[in-house]
């Protein structure tokens, strides 16, 4: 029997030991090293700083690729929703639909503020800020062959705000076309709202009402087939319509083929038939036609969407000096690959152009980058130097300023209805908190005070972030980086605690709840800092940490129950309405229950600074908001993450624009 | 006379072991210690049950805090390997800590097995998470065990239109392939019931006693028509008597087998669905939910081979030990025995 | 026996409909907002969103109103006529995979279908030919190792087997790539000149002479397949093994034996196909659970079939999709049952079904 069991044990040894090979290191990627020098004609840039900065003149590394036609673009979580451009409102369908269609302006290559010609070679804005003209472009012609009028980009525009829907981006033109407040055309024919997303109550709706709202849109919305202009006329001064219009919503499309394929027939007694699509029935759901330097080939979701190079793209002017005139790759394959050991897998086997790379995961990803390239905010290029490993397969770009940030919102009016289990007791007992625990500023202030923005930077950010003054992010209109804010001070935190609720939250402590969606594992550092830094003060501040999964956070965020809501914002432009609306009178005011004479107060400031004229007067009243804001101290403004973008050496013409995130406009890039 | 003369010598060759077990079970523990795989199994069962009794002695708990959140050095993503010294919010060092190190580390703890991404403690995770692993294996297949036996005895005792019934309501939980049902059902329930270890507790409970419950049937559905059962049926015994005196006894032990594989099943299953997140919350001590840190550093595992290779062949042990106890009860039991997972 | 198969055909729409009736009382437990989720991925920019994703797909209705317009559709106010509806053939849209329900199953289940298929091969033949070693070499050291093979295989977690292979074999080699075809071959695919038959990728690519693509698609397959066939080869394995064990003690062996016939024919010819019965009725719990094996292995590995996107509806409750691959599920599983059952009436004539 001992036998037996000694060959048992071998037997066990061995697969034990086979398993463990297994799991061991796997061999580092090879590159493979070209002597030949090949001198190639680029608009670029990159290439050279890595020569030249080589020390010693040793032979350079041509970095070529197996398949230089194709470019893959190996994304994560998060598929396209629509390619609708009037009905997308994502980052995922903007990647596609921004290489696809064209809109009226774009941004000058790496610039979020100035703007270029692109379907519009020029335009005239009238001194009161509420008339723009657009003088659109000849000879320019769709993927199907159709020639571009100021018809087709009259039609696009408004289609997209007849079809409406509160979950898609049209209410970034309904508040500059029919006035701040307005979300949706339905809001037109009954002010009350009750007819948004409701299609049947809007067939119903008093006809002439119906008519005259189409009408408001028509009128807003005008062109001129024989001058060749498209004019808009304003509820009233915008400062960031350019923007607006910039964006995927804004794009342009052929209306002789958009009615063929189902949208709305341009009449306005039928509009309301073609209100309040959904994602699956939008009819341009899953086709596009565009005047893009790329070519719609198929859309497989869940998997991928495939681009091919449109050989007629107009441009002939790069966007900003040294730009690409037109794409140069001839296919671009956009993949889906939801596990990050699959896409990493992809990147070390040269199988991806350009990855999704989580940033706490940057740390395997290092090692294999040969140039290191920090963001210059002057030059808004990169400054590239050759790492300790100069052969190394890739290329990072670091240090770019994000466009999204992260914030901690205090609840000022935490819904109790039918018990919350987030407040503990409900009293300030030390085992709770009253609702309205935190309209006491005193309160918000010592949270400000005791929140460690180094450690957040850190550890959620991995060390590459700014602190925030104030609601803006750095760089835009009227952000000023030596504004008031708040510093991590512990004292100054106990002094604060000793003033709020008249010294009852000192005398007795408190206890409640901060949520978090689950997976989000920014938002629950967050939570874990300050948990950590009032136990620190005394532990009978009391700080749990709950995670909640998607549906229940949305569930108790919307109804207000979470003392705390830790969310984050990405701009749907790059101008400092659409953080000053969202977070002093918007989306997140009316979430927190903001008391109403302080939304008042921002009100009057937004109002003013989204119609103000000049940049330098928005500048200014943008100013004393963030002062306003750092009075009141409604929530916990965190940081602004700087990003990484990771390529392949054999990649080139990357630029960064904050408005477009990571994602790529990809006939800027090279691949040899 | 002769007859009586063997008998005699029969009776000295019973030991006073297999008197007091009786016959059957005497020949079943017999199998089970001569057993090579089971003896394998049994010595690492008892190292797991002997670890999760142990735990708090083995990594201590901070005091006042919760023994099942993992604690964690910093924030920071990159995991940093076994040996790393604790920096931040040391919790209590064991007392046989001393014996094993030199005077220069009395007061220092460190990573045993390194830490996961967060840096969180592994080692704590893996020593408590064998607690996790037996509670939720023995709990799930102990109540789909009873509702699956309950639901079958019924069904083939009755027979009929209770059987057809039971039957039936089996096939339609049958029908969800098992993975996925505990996915949706967790999902599903989370919500209502918050982030924890109940949501996938029951629904793997919920999805799992259809094997007991056609098991049994069949086992009882086959010992009903044996001769003995048919006696005391004609002698007039009463049906709860025969079900469970005569009947249950002799068709229990194949669902014995199946519960003890069952258990490294569901601990997979349970592990799974952590790996996807919908399992137990961030932090909890649990084998799965490491294994799902680990999930973003899979490729890179030469550096950080340690947040998979530990929870990683604990839960391969584990599930191993139970599988190879359940393999050798059942070539001790009855050959013939056809169990699905 | 015709008789058995219509009553078990029969049976079909009533287990389905349990099916369905099963998952929209799981429903009931979620609130409309908490069922909105699934429509929005980050917190909605202003307000009113969520009402009118609420009133837009009617989630404030009673659950017994949703399931009768699931089943049987709407009525379009415009044209009067009812659309949607199961009944009428239409599984509804999948929000996780973005397009109909119908679309997604036809391109992905011949992706899942080919995985499962290949896997039969391995589970069926390592299987049963190391099932026979084990029993032949009964208590021998090559039996325990076929036993700890198999243990072995039951005890790895497919999702951490899965991913170490891919770590092996993909990321310092490139050998294996995750997915399911290259995209080369894909164009080619998707060309006139290549013409699909069965949709099954290495099966039309040996139909159109196109040996390049039939590797590359073999490339993608070899390491999934494995992943999802070890598992059941490991229950194939044990089946076989004690099915041999029993039958080679029964008094027909013997008298073989007896008889002077060599081993290798008793074995071959006379225990063999008698322990191969149980292995039969094995087959249908097996081509139920290699399907149901996929949602797990086919998220490892990328690959788009059924179970890729099963997994990613169950995880954010996206119960259209859900339903509509537990539905091809039971389908799948009924008829594999009776198959089985037919087919061992036929072979085994002690079995009578009624």
């Amino acid at each position: 029997m001992s036998k037996k069991t000694w060959w048992m044990i071998a037997s066990l040894l061995l697969v034990v030991s086979m398993l463990l090979a297994a799991c061991g290191p796997s061999p580092t990627p090879e590159t493979i090293v070209e002597t030949v020098v090949v001198t190639v004609e680029k608009e670029g840039e990159i290439v050279e700083v890595i020569v030249t900065a080589t020390p010693e003149p040793e032979m350079p590394v041509e970095f070529k690729s197996a398949d230089p036609t194709t470019l893959y673009d190996i994304v994560g979580a998060g598929d396209t929703d629509t390619l609708d451009p009037a009905w997308n409102y994502e980052s995922a369908g903007d990647a596609i639909i921004l290489n696809v269609y064209d809109q009226l302006v774009t941004y000058a290559g790496p610039s979020a503020t100035e703007f270029v010609p692109a379907l519009a070679e020029d335009w005239d804005i009238s001194p009161d800020g509420l008339i723009y003209t657009f003088y659109v472009r000849e000879g320019v012609t769709f993927h199907n062959g159709a020639e571009l009028t100021p018809e087709d980009v009259a039609y696009s525009l408004q289609r997209g705000v007849l079809q409406g829907g509160t979950w898609s981006p049209q209410w970034l033109f309904t508040e500059p076309f029919f006035g701040e407040g307005i979300y949706d055309i339905a809001e037109l024919v009954d002010p009350t709202g009750a007819l948004d997303d409701d299609p049947e109550g809007l067939q119903a709706a008093d006809p002439e009402a119906l008519m005259a709202a189409c009408e408001a849109a028509m009128n807003a919305i005008q062109y001129d087939d024989a001058a060749g202009t498209v004019t808009f006329t304003l509820a009233q001064s915008w400062g960031p319509f350019l923007p607006t219009l910039a964006q995927s919503w804004g794009s342009i499309l052929d209306k002789d083929w958009a009615i063929e394929n189902g949208t709305w027939d341009g009449d306005c007694a039928t509009w309301q038939n073609y209100y309040g699509v959904t994602s699956e029935t939008a009819p341009l759901r899953d086709i596009m036609n565009g005047s893009g330097p790329y070519m719609f080939d198929h859309w497989t979701p869940g998997e991928e969407t495939v681009l091919v190079k449109n050989p007629n793209y107009w441009r002939t002017e790069p966007t900003f000096e040294g730009g690409a005139t037109g794409p140069t790759i001839d296919r671009i394959v956009k993949k889906l690959v939801n596990e990050w050991g699959t896409r990493y897998a992809m990147l070390q086997a040269g199988d991806s152009d350009i990855t999704y790379i989580p940033r706490e995961n940057i740390a395997q990803v290092d090692p294999m980058v040969g140039v290191w390239c920090e963001y210059n905010f002057d030059t808004l290029g990169y400054d590239c130097e050759p790492t300790e490993n100069p052969d190394a397969p890739l290329i990072l770009y670091k240090g770019a300023p994000s466009a999204t940030r992260t914030d901690a919102f205090f609840v000022f009016d935490i819904d109790v209805e039918g018990g919350n289990p987030y407040i503990g007791s409900g009293e300030l007992d030390g085992n709770g908190i009253p609702a309205d625990f935190f309209s006491d500023e005193h309160v918000r202030k010592a949270f400000n005070y005791c929140f460690d923005w180094d450690a957040y930077i850190a550890d959620a950010l991995a060390g590459e972030g700014i602190q925030n003054v104030g609601y803006l992010i750095p760089g835009m209109i009227g952000y000023d980086p030596n504004g008031p804010k708040y510093t991590f001070d512990p004292a100054m935190c106990e002094e604060e605690l000793k003033l709020a609720w008249d010294g009852a939250v000192w005398e007795n402590g408190f206890r409640f709840q901060i949520g978090y969606n689950t997976g989000n594992v920014t938002r629950q550092t967050i939570a874990q800092i300050l948990q950590a830094t009032f136990s620190d003060i005394d532990p009978k501040f009391n700080i749990e940490i709950i995670g909640l999964p998607w549906p229940s956070f949305l569930a108790a965020y919307r109804a207000s129950r979470l003392p705390m809501a830790v969310t984050g914002w990405i701009e749907d432009l790059h101008d400092p309405h659409n953080w000053a609306q969202p977070f002093l009178i918007g989306t997140y005011a009316s979430r927190q229950r903001m008391p109403d004479w302080m939304v008042d107060e921002f009100q009057v400031l937004v109002s003013e600074g989204v119609g103000a004229p000049t940049d330098e007067a928005r500048a200014e009243i943008y100013k004393q908001l963030t002062q306003l804001d750092y009075n009141y101290a409604p929530a916990i403004r965190l940081a602004v993450a700087t990003g990484r973008a990771y390529f392949p050496r054999w990649i080139s013409g990357y630029y960064y624009n904050p408005i477009h995130q990571l994602d790529s406009r990809y006939y800027t890039l090279t691949k040899q | 006379m002769a007859v009586a003369e063997t008998q005699i010598e029969k009776r000295k060759e019973i030991g006073w072991l297999e008197r007091w077990l009786g016959h059957d079970t005497y020949r079943t523990v017999k199998g089970m210690a001569t057993n090579p795989i089971s003896v394998i199994g049994l010595v690492l069962l008892a190292f797991f049950i002997l670890v999760a009794l142990l735990a708090p002695v083995l990594a201590p708990v901070q005091p006042g805090g919760d023994p099942y959140r993992i604690p964690r050095d910093g924030y920071g993503s990159v995991p940093e390997p076994p040996g790393t010294p604790w920096e931040s919010r040391q919790p209590p060092i064991p007392f046989w800590w001393s014996w094993v190190m030199p005077e220069e580390y009395h007061d220092q703890w460190i990573h045993i097995m390194g830490t996961a991404s967060g840096q969180w403690d592994i080692y704590y995770g893996v020593v408590w998470g064998t607690r996790t692993a037996l509670e939720v294996g023995l709990q799930i297949t102990f109540v789909g065990a009873l509702v699956g036996v309950t639901l079958g005895a019924i069904s083939a005792y009755y027979g009929g239109a209770v059987d057809m019934v039971i039957m039936r309501i089996a096939d339609i939980f049958l029908a969800f392939p098992f993975t996925l049902a505990a996915m949706t059902l967790s999902a599903v329930l989370t919500p209502v019931l918050g982030k924890g270890l109940v949501p996938p507790k029951i629904a793997l409970m919920a999805f799992g006693w259809t094997g007991f419950a056609r098991l049994l049937r069949s086992d009882i559905l086959s010992v009903r028509e044996r001769e003995y059962v048919l006696a005391a049926r004609v002698v007039g015994v009463k049906d709860a008597r025969i079900l469970f005196r005569h009947i249950l006894p002799n068709a229990i032990f194949p669902t014995l087998v199946l519960g003890s594989m069952r258990i490294g099943s569901y601990v997979i299953t349970f592990a799974a669905l952590s790996f996807l997140g919908i399992g137990a919350e961030v932090g909890y001590a649990d084998w799965g939910q490491l294994l799902s840190f680990a999930r973003a550093w899979m490729t890179n595992l030469g550096t950080y081979w340690y947040i998979v290779i530990y929870p990683g062949v604990a839960l391969v042990l584990f599930v191993l030990a139970w599988n190879l106890v359940g393999d050798a009860l059942r070539d001790v039991l009855d050959p013939r025995l056809q169990g699905s997972r | 026996m015709l008789n058995y198969i219509i009553r078990r055909l029969l049976l079909v729409p009533l287990l389905l409909f349990g099916v369905t009736v099963l998952i929209f009382a799981m429903l009931q437990a979620l609130t409309p907002v908490e069922r909105s989720a699934l429509y929005v991925r980050d917190i909605p920019r202003n307000d009113r969103v969520l009402d009118g994703i609420i009133r837009r797909y009617g989630l404030d209705q009673p659950i017994h109103v949703q399931y009768w317009k699931w089943l049987t559709g709407t009525v379009d106010p415009q044209s009067g006529e009812r659309v949607g509806g199961v009944l009428r053939g239409d599984f509804g849209y999948s929000r996780t995979a973005s397009q109909p329900v119908a679309d997604m199953l036809a391109h992905r289940f011949p992706a899942t279908l080919e995985m499962a298929l290949l896997a039969v091969i391995p589970v069926v033949a390592g299987g049963i030919v190391l099932g026979v070693i084990g029993a032949v070499n009964h208590n021998k050291p090559l039996d325990h190792i076929v036993r700890i093979f198999g243990i072995v295989g039951w005890s790895l977690p497919d999702f951490v087997f899965g991913l170490l292979l891919l770590m092996a074999f993909y990321a310092g080699t490139g050998w294996f790539p995750p997915g399911r075809i290259s995209d080369w071959a894909n164009q080619v695919i998707a060309s006139d000149a290549f013409r699909s038959y069965t949709q099954l990728i290495t099966v039309d690519a040996l139909l159109n002479l196109r040996f390049d693509i039939f590797w590359d698609a073999l490339r993608h397959l070899i390491m999934p397949v494995i992943t999802l066939a070890y598992l059941w080869w490991a229950l194939t394995l044990r089946v076989t093994r004690s099915s041999m064990l029993e039958t080679l003690r029964q008094d027909y062996i013997t008298t073989a034996r007896a008889k002077g016939l060599a081993e290798g024919v008793v074995i071959r010819r006379h225990a063999l196909p008698n322990a191969l019965m149980p292995v039969i009725t094995l087959g249908g719990g097996t081509i139920v659970g290699l399907l149901s094996g996929v949602v797990i292995v086919e998220t490892v590995f990328n690959y788009p079939g059924i179970g890729s996107a099963a997994a990613n509806a169950a995880v954010n409750l996206d119960v259209i999709t859900v339903l509509s691959f537990v539905l091809l599920n039971g389908f799948v599983l009924v008829m594999a049952n009776l198959i089985v059952d037919v087919l061992y009436a036929y072979i085994d004539p002690r079995v009578r079904l009624d």
